[in-house]
């Protein structure tokens, strides 16, 4: 079938609307009467005009250019393309959480309020901290929000000399953007042959001036840290604070827990270890736990519980104060309430191990197909070095594009930085045997045709809507909107 | 295990620890200290669907569902009629389980809805570019502080004291790592709207820009011009409902610099607030400086169109510490919606939307504002919300209206903490309000004792 190429906008007629308000006697009132005359719009907005039919076709024919999870595999590694379970989507449609005004007063929505305090006590559990807050809108956000706390903590001790923060070289670019965001240098610790943190180095770059380590454990190439306890013991003896990235969360539930393991921080991301819709990039949920030394500087408001109610606490006096506008993405935190209703604390250790076995189960096939430079095993995620594909004059990025035309999401490629043609792969706990066998008799397929027929592969996909598209171009002739 | 999401047999499972070559699932989980680890987490255990259905029903039925009551709440989060239709749409598995647009030539759908989403948003604001959204309209506003400071190497801000407080705050815990000096500019206490005079004199050599409401937090229209002319040498950023701009005159047509503003009102629903949709739009010269997610168009191999992230070089996972911004993804489910119910209304369902906030609550204002016991706070020009002066504790009315299914006016000093704010409530109107409920509600205003 052949794509249909117009925009909205090309669309419709002249006079057509989607939409019938109410028959009203509404006051005849001039606009000119109500509205200075130099600030009346003159020139309207262009903006479609269809009829509710075209709109639902444009966009329903809009969405089958995507694929997503429900369609297929989408081994995207670091940001857990798990199923999302579908009954999420019912109770977040419940009228009594939909329509909720935040400035109603709390007594009116005490249920909502409790939703969020089970949240903040489940999420403070299966990390180990002692207080929770919801309100970060992402997890990049969620960071923010953890990086101020601990700048508020320096800060409030009068350790004000702190001005670093260390990343190690395989973290998310999202770790040195927040450091930086928060006023911090950032200075990278390099990996060891084993793809952990080199602790040589870090203990000689540990001084008066680090203000926090950020990790993530396991780390970007799936692998845990296993000096975390020796780290944990160096930065705190120097009056480092340790800030976990909880991305790769989907490892470790019901197994090991952040706060035991020494971190002072952690942000959540909801949308990846709780199953909420990543929506083609938000709404998310970037939660944030803290050790009881940092629950003083938890952002406002925070929901707690006396003896007779659920309440919003703006009575935080060392406060970073706000981070975002009202309590926090709530059509989100009600689904990751769901899904921890649902999976209990067996069923999110299963999620855990399985989500291990299926990644361990796939890096023992692939390594038998490419390098894999780092460590024996992996935790839920691996990153191979795709580096063989140069022999047939092929990159990384042709394998992916590759994977396009069997209706494969790709894994996440080029990161992290210190392997050469990476390629990380992260499958879930939710994907079958079958299917990780699948992938594998695909992944043989693309590497036979390598050998037989490499020119062809610099050209893949061919049996998707568009075909491989000119990033240069887009870059320099630069068109971010339509215009007639 | 939840098997219904964890498909895994136990045949499966052994087969496959055989296949790595391990004994148990425990041996995978051999790196993790021993002594450190846990043996069980105190939580729930799982659910079957119909159980967790009734906990949630439990908990929603604690709260008292708007859906019953007449809403006259505002404060940047509105209740408008939303199509049904983009319910239906937005669920599809396809937009909703996808996640950021990494692969451009299975992300078509996504990348489309975008390019779109900133063409409407262009149009809206009269801007050259827009970036596929942000968090909310108080993270976009402190985003325009850090870019306006950015721009102009200065490291002090002017907000004015009418914008909303919430934005006012977040822009305050946002400037404390970049120590930034945020400074705010006073209103008039008569017309509620910026204090020109102030503003002059506040604008020093390290000023980088300035930001305002349009409407302001008191529902007021500001003076967009006259603020531009005294502050030709800094950046000036509006924060809007953009719904008002189907009527107001585009903030571009005023030569401002960048406009944010919080989108709920397309279509969004209340959530508790927890349905936000930051908008972002700027000038072009600026486009290098903007952060957050843009989209641009392009050709394939084949010569076809299609549309690709641009502009990467600006971002966290290449530009690491020297990144604009730390966002990435952002709020794209959200700037799906606001885009289908932009198509449904176009030009003309939009402009109907503003001018009926406008005239019923400029009706509801006359009649308040003749009542013995109450008096609009400010005189200058409002949109669909509006200040009014009560001699009653705004808390004691607001309370009384509750016992009549009527949820607002807002108590203003909740939210400000000024005590200049006692006896002011905020009220907003939408075409959500039926006429005849707009009557009632001021009725009961009147007769409360």
């Amino acid at each position: 079938m052949r794509r249909d190429n117009k925009l909205i906008f090309e669309k419709g007629a002249k006079g057509r609307i989607g939409y019938t308000f109410p028959d009203e006697n509404i006051p005849n009132y001039r606009i000119e009467e109500m509205i200075p005359q130099e600030q009346i719009r003159e020139i309207p907005p262009e903006l479609p005009e269809c009829n509710e039919v075209e709109v639902v076709r444009h966009f329903t024919n809009l969405s089958k250019l995507n694929h997503s999870i429900d369609n297929g595999f989408y081994p995207l590694g670091s940001c857990t393309m798990k199923y999302n379970p579908k009954i999420n989507e019912t109770v977040a449609m419940i009228s009594g959480f939909v329509n909720l005004h935040p400035y109603q007063p709390e007594s009116t929505f005490q249920g909502a309020l409790e939703l969020m305090y089970f949240l903040q006590q489940a999420l403070a559990e299966i990390s180990g901290m002692d207080e929770v807050t919801l309100q970060p809108a992402a997890g990049a956000h969620g960071e923010l929000t953890g990086m101020s706390l601990i700048r508020a903590y320096h800060d409030d001790r009068g350790d004000i000399k702190r001005n670093t923060v260390i990343v190690p070289d395989s973290a998310h670019g999202t770790n040195p953007a927040t450091a930086a965001m928060c006023g911090y240098k950032v200075k990278e610790v390099e990996s060891n042959e084993n793809g952990r943190v080199n602790l040589k180095v870090l203990k000689k770059m540990l001084n008066n001036d680090i203000a926090a380590i950020m990790l993530t454990n396991p780390n970007t190439l799936g692998l845990f840290e296993d000096d975390i306890l020796e780290i944990q013991k160096l930065a705190h003896e120097n009056g480092t604070l340790l800030y976990y990235d909880g991305a790769n969360m989907n490892a470790i539930m019901g197994k090991i827990r952040p706060g035991d393991m020494g971190f002072d921080v952690l942000h959540y991301n909801l949308h990846k270890t709780f199953s909420t819709p990543h929506g083609m990039g938000g709404p998310g949920s970037g939660a944030v736990g803290v050790k009881s030394k940092l629950a003083p500087y938890l952002p406002v408001p925070h929901v707690k519980k006396d003896e007779e109610r659920f309440y919003l606490d703006y009575d935080i006096p060392k406060s970073i104060g706000k981070i975002r506008g009202y309590y926090g993405n709530f059509n989100v935190l009600i689904r990751a309430a769901a899904y921890i209703l649902t999976m209990g604390a067996d069923g999110l250790r299963s999620a855990s191990e399985i989500a291990v076995l299926n990644a361990n189960y796939l890096r023992n096939k692939i390594i038998k197909r490419f390098k894999i430079p780092f460590g024996k095993q992996c935790m839920h995620e691996f990153v191979a070095d795709g580096s063989l594909l140069k022999k047939y004059g092929l990159k990384t990025l042709d394998f992916a594009k590759a994977l396009l035309d069997y209706g494969i999401h790709p894994p996440t490629v080029y990161f992290p930085l210190i392997v050469h043609e990476a390629m990380m792969i992260e499958p879930t706990e939710t994907e079958s045997k079958e299917t990780l066998d699948h992938f594998v008799e695909i992944v043989d397929k693309i590497l036979e045709q390598a050998q037989s027929d490499p020119d062809k592969l610099k050209e893949v996909p061919y049996t998707t809507p568009v075909r491989r598209l000119d990033e240069l171009k887009a870059n320099k002739d630069l068109n971010v909107r339509y215009q007639k | 295990m939840p098997k219904r999401y964890i498909p895994h047999t136990d045949g499966e499972i052994k087969e496959m620890l055989s296949s790595i070559g391990v004994k148990s699932i425990e041996e995978l989980f051999k790196d993790l200290p021993a002594e450190k680890r846990v043996s069980q987490l105190n939580l729930n255990k799982g659910l079957s669907e119909t159980d967790v259905l009734r906990k949630m029903k439990e908990w929603s039925e604690r709260n008292s569902d708007l859906e019953d009551y007449s809403v006259f709440l505002g404060g940047g989060i509105y209740k408008h009629l939303i199509p049904q239709s983009i319910q239906h749409i937005v669920e599809r598995g396809e937009f909703l389980t996808a996640y950021t647009p990494y692969q451009a030539e299975v992300s078509q759908g996504s990348l489309q809805m975008f390019y779109e989403f900133q063409t409407m948003i262009c149009e809206l604001t009269g801007m050259d570019v827009a970036n596929s959204s942000m968090y909310d309209g108080g993270t976009a506003a402190a985003e325009a502080m850090l870019m306006s400071c950015n721009i102009k190497k200065k490291n002090h801000y002017l907000v004015a004291e009418s914008i909303h407080p919430e934005y006012l705050k977040i822009i305050q815990t946002y400037a404390k790592g970049p120590e930034i000096e945020i400074e705010t500019v006073k209103y008039n206490r008569e017309t509620g709207m910026i204090d020109l005079e102030a503003l002059k004199n506040k604008i020093k050599d390290n000023t980088a820009g300035f930001l305002m409401g349009y409407t302001n937090f008191f529902g007021i229209i500001e003076d967009v011009q006259k603020v531009r002319e005294i502050t030709k040498e800094i950046l000036l950023t509006v924060s809007c409902n953009p719904v008002t701009l189907g009527v107001l005159k585009a903030p571009g047509d005023f030569d401002v610099d960048i406009v944010t503003g919080e989108a709920q009102p397309f279509g969004g629903s209340l959530y508790l607030g927890g349905m936000t949709l930051g908008i972002f739009a700027t000038k072009k010269e600026f486009i290098r400086k903007m952060p957050g997610r843009v989209i641009g168009k392009t050709t394939d191999l084949d010569g076809n169109p299609g549309y690709v992230m641009v502009l990467q070089t600006r971002e966290q996972h290449i530009r690491r510490d020297k990144a604009t911004s730390n966002i990435c993804s952002n709020h794209a489910h959200n700037a799906l919606v606001a885009a289908i119910y932009l198509s449904l209304l176009g030009n003309t369902g939009l402009r109907e939307v503003a001018i009926q906030g406008l005239k019923k609550a400029h009706f509801l204002a006359e009649r308040i504002d003749r009542m013995d016991r109450y008096d609009l706070a400010f005189t200058g020009p409002f949109f669909n919300e509006f200040t009014i002066k009560s001699q009653n504790n705004p808390k004691y009315i607001r309370d009384e209206m509750i016992k009549e299914k009527i949820m607002g006016p807002l108590p203003l000093m909740e939210l400000t903490a000024n005590e200049e704010h006692e006896q002011l409530s905020l009220i907003a109107v939408t075409e959500a309000n039926r006429m005849e409920e707009i009557a009632y509600f001021a009725s009961r205003l009147e007769g409360l004792l």
